[in-house]
């Protein structure tokens, strides 16, 4: 008999979750109400607290009265409460009216550390899967209405959060509006997390280098927030980008604003150099070895000599042999638990080099040249662009085995080339340096002194220039 | 978009071919299957033939410790010698590491003009490479075995390096020697280095008339030479003071020169050159009998060592004028002096032994030492 007392709605609703397990229907016979939620999506506090207790503590005719509270909102579009339950609302019929009330709550990951982005000093917490979560965490760092948060969704199967943060006044609404743009445009059945979001929104898909910054770290959000630069959010995704950026920019790290400026300067100004060593060494060795004997200095002559004197292979393959070993080893260290990641460094690192070393399959000037540049390429702080250069790097070593220094030339051309012709958000990819804007290199190349710090990165192109004031 | 990619992948295809296949791919040179040239050295064998020794940089087959390897060949020429050295070893010779190479007095008196060209015509050759005279045998210099110096080759060129650092001898290669021979008016010189014992000894400086080798200035006037060629720093120098009731010798430290020449011409006919020569330096050490402490008897010190040096300087020079090579470059400041037409005219070959040549020297010393400050005895 309840059965057909039932509003239409709540069949329908019921049907569409058919064979769904976890949803939850619960029956009010006195109060002739239902409810209907996931049970993992809602917080359990927020249920007593909302219906549970308010539908035990009254009478039947007072529901009206009950239903008329602000946290009960009348929904009469079906799918719209289908979407409600899904994203954590419990969805209350009553009579013939459906009321949605925002429960959601599910148990999320703790505010932890970063593990890819680990800093030393400075705050050390990092985003999670949850963007309230990382919602609250900016706003906490950047107490001001100022900043503004535009909530997107993409994915047609499934809906998912994006919220696209700016500062008014800062931010250039152009930027923000072509970000806006850009996520409004993707048509695509289902987006996982940021990092995808990313290549679908950049200018250039089939480059190799990221075009928009993605950070796991809340301050270096909040301080390109404060720069100018946009913000996405992506609910489900603990990394966040910002945009538009510049390549230099993934050469800084926060902790380069928390010590002293000249530590901070000669920290970026190893990176810099960890750039050049990690693209260009191996790739020199073998264009060296294989071509031009006379650079090389009569001392090292000898030692050279030696240690390639029982290498059956030209130098070229030699160094793709290694450069893959590497590769092979980083590969499997990432996808395994740290306890046996050791071992692998100790097989890869110890095993392999000397091993490969003393049965003559390369020269211990190679495995030097190898593992330098892998470890120089680790000292990028960002991860996605230290695998892009990795990558950059096998090509320039082909090409410096086919044509030596001349090979390696137009390798680093083609490179310098290719990043001349990107943009990111429609902005110079290479802005400090083309267009050349040279108050910008102090706070990219060099961590200059703060007081010289005086303006916002030209690439946002704010309207709102000047940082600080203070006279020195 | 997939027509553009196949376009863009057609031309790379093309690319690589046409710098792959248009023959930049055999230039190869593997290291470990070269044999790297560091020396070479030039005879005279009995029948007046070129006799090339090459000490080359050799790492035996199989993972050998890397030494001195040494190939000789007799030659007309050094193009023929390096096809018939190339018979001699399994691996490609190579001249791109070459540091040093060496005559012997014998084929420098016959001049090296030829053997000289084709070192600047190779550009695998680098301009720097060192040109030396061998008092002696070239071969026997490098098939010698030093106890302390397992690579001869290498001790030669280090050798020279480090008297060239230390200003004892001007720094010769290719570069500095094909600049004073093609230049009018000054002849290019060239370290002289004979064996000695279980050492090598860096004999003087020979002196070339053009490109032929024509004798040798003691090692004694290297300082005074380089004072003569350019400013000199941070020497040494060694005077036997012989001036008014001067006597001892001293040893001036951290010396440093400037010269100026000025020319005139003889009422006569010829040319009078003076070089005015500024020398500074520190007393290191004195054995004379004049108190240092006394700076009134400075100046007299200041007078024994300018009339030292400007007496040799001028000894160095007669030297040159009676030999007929003019590698101090006097020829230089009177062609400097008088106009092109003039000096074409003028057969400096003739002129250059009549040329008279003085030498002015102002002398500072630049302090004592500690002996300053000791007050002097009264009793």
């Amino acid at each position: 008999m309840a059965s057909n007392q039932e509003p239409v709605t709540l069949t329908h609703v019921l049907h569409d979750f058919d064979q769904c397990v976890d949803i939850v229907h619960r029956h009010f016979p006195l109060l002739s109400a239902d409810i209907v939620f996931f049970d993992h999506l809602i917080d359990n506090n927020a249920l007593e607290r909302d219906i549970l207790r308010p539908f035990a503590n009254i009478q039947a005719d007072e529901m009206h009265n009950l239903l008329m509270d602000s946290q009960f909102r009348a929904v009469t579009d079906h799918k719209k409460i289908i979407e409600g339950i899904l994203k954590g609302d419990a969805a209350v019929f009553h009579c013939t009216s459906v009321y949605l009330v925002a429960l959601y709550g599910p148990s999320s990951r703790a505010i932890e550390q970063s593990e890819t982005e680990a800093v030393i000093i400075g705050p050390h917490d990092a985003f999670t899967e949850s963007a309230f979560t990382n919602l609250s965490l900016i706003r906490r760092k950047l107490k001001s209405s100022h900043l503004k948060v535009v909530q997107l969704s993409v994915g047609e199967v499934v809906k998912c959060d994006v919220f696209v943060l700016y500062i008014d006044g800062i931010a250039n609404m152009d930027y923000v509006n072509v970000m806006i743009e850009r996520i409004r445009d993707i048509e695509i059945d289902i987006i996982v997390d940021s990092n995808m979001l990313v290549q679908h929104i950049d200018d250039y898909p089939n480059t190799i280098f990221p075009l928009f910054l993605t950070s796991e770290r809340p301050d270096l959000i909040v301080s390109k927030l404060s720069g100018g630069k946009v913000a996405v959010i992506m609910d489900e995704s603990p990394s966040v980008i910002s945009g538009p950026t510049s390549l230099f920019e993934f050469f800084t790290s926060p902790d380069d604003y928390y010590q002293r400026w000249v530590i901070g300067t000669a920290t970026r100004i190893l990176r810099y150099i960890a750039f050049i060593i990690t693209i260009t060494f191996t790739a020199a060795y073998v264009s060296i070895t294989t071509y031009h004997y006379e650079m090389i200095p009569e001392n090292l002559l000898y030692t050279l000599i030696e240690s390639r004197n029982r290498v059956p292979f030209p130098p070229v393959f030699e160094a793709l042999l290694m450069e893959i070993t590497i590769e092979l080893l980083r590969e499997a260290g990432a996808r395994l638990p740290s306890k046996i990641g050791q071992t692998i460094g100790i097989v890869g690192g110890i095993v392999i080099g000397q091993a490969a070393v003393q049965a003559g399959l390369t020269s211990n000037i190679l495995i030097i040249a190898v593992a330098l540049s892998a470890i120089a390429s680790f000292v990028i702080p960002s991860y996605v662009m230290s695998a892009s250069i990795r990558f950059a790097r096998f090509f320039l070593i082909v090409l410096a085995g086919l044509w030596g220094n001349f090979g390696l030339m137009v390798g680093i051309s083609v490179i310098i080339i290719h990043l001349s012709k990107l943009t990111s958000l429609g902005s110079s990819y290479i802005t400090p340096v083309a267009p050349l804007e040279f108050q910008d290199w102090k706070d990219l190349f060099i961590r200059g002194p703060f007081w010289m710090l005086k303006e916002r990165p030209t690439q946002s192109r704010t309207r709102n220039k000047v940082r600080q004031k203070m006279k020195r | 978009m997939p027509k553009r990619g196949a376009k863009i992948l057609r031309c790379v295809v093309l690319g690589v071919m046409v710098l792959s296949v248009t023959g930049c791919a055999r230039s190869q040179k593997i290291l470990e299957r070269l044999a790297i040239d560091h020396t070479i050295g030039y005879d005279l064998d009995d029948d007046q033939k070129l006799f090339v020794t090459a000490a080359i940089i050799n790492q035996g087959e199989g993972g050998k410790e890397v030494k001195q390897e040494l190939i000789t060949v007799e030659a007309d020429s050094s193009k023929e010698a390096k096809i018939k050295l190339s018979r001699q070893t399994s691996r490609n010779i190579v001249t791109g590491q070459l540091r040093n190479t060496l005559y012997s007095t014998e084929v420098a008196r016959k001049g090296i003009r030829r053997l000289i060209e084709n070192l600047v015509r190779d550009p695998s050759i680098s301009p720097r490479v060192k040109i030396t005279v061998v008092n002696g045998s070239v071969n026997e210099l490098l098939s010698s075995e030093f106890p302390d110096h397992p690579n001869t080759s290498q001790y030669v060129d280090h050798l020279l390096q480090k008297n060239w650092k230390n200003q004892n001898i001007p720094q010769v290669n290719v570069y500095q020697f094909t600049r004073d021979l093609l230049d009018d008016g000054i002849d290019p010189v060239a370290p002289v280095v004979r064996r000695r014992g279980d050492n090598v000894l860096v004999d003087g400086l020979g002196l070339f008339k053009d490109d032929r080798y024509v004798g040798k200035l003691s090692a004694d006037y290297n300082m005074l030479f380089a004072m003569s060629r350019g400013k000199y720093r941070q020497g040494e120098i060694y005077i036997k003071l012989d001036y008014q009731d001067l006597d001892g010798s001293v040893m001036l430290g951290t010396v440093s020169s400037d010269k100026k020449f000025k020319v005139w011409r003889k009422r006569a006919g010829g040319f009078v050159v003076e070089m005015l020569l500024e020398v500074k330096g520190d007393i290191m050490e004195y054995t004379g009998n004049v108190p240092l402490g006394n700076s009134r008897d400075i100046p007299k010190i200041q007078q024994g060592i300018s009339s030292y040096i400007s007496d040799k300087m001028e000894r160095m020079v007669a030297i040159m004028q009676e030999k007929g090579s003019d590698n101090v470059g006097l020829g230089k400041q009177i062609r400097n002096s008088i106009s092109y037409k003039e000096w074409k005219s003028l057969n400096w070959d003739e002129v250059y032994p009549e040329v008279t040549f003085r030498c002015t020297v102002k002398t500072k010393i630049k302090s004592t030492g500690e002996i300053m400050e000791v007050p002097a005895f009264k009793p």
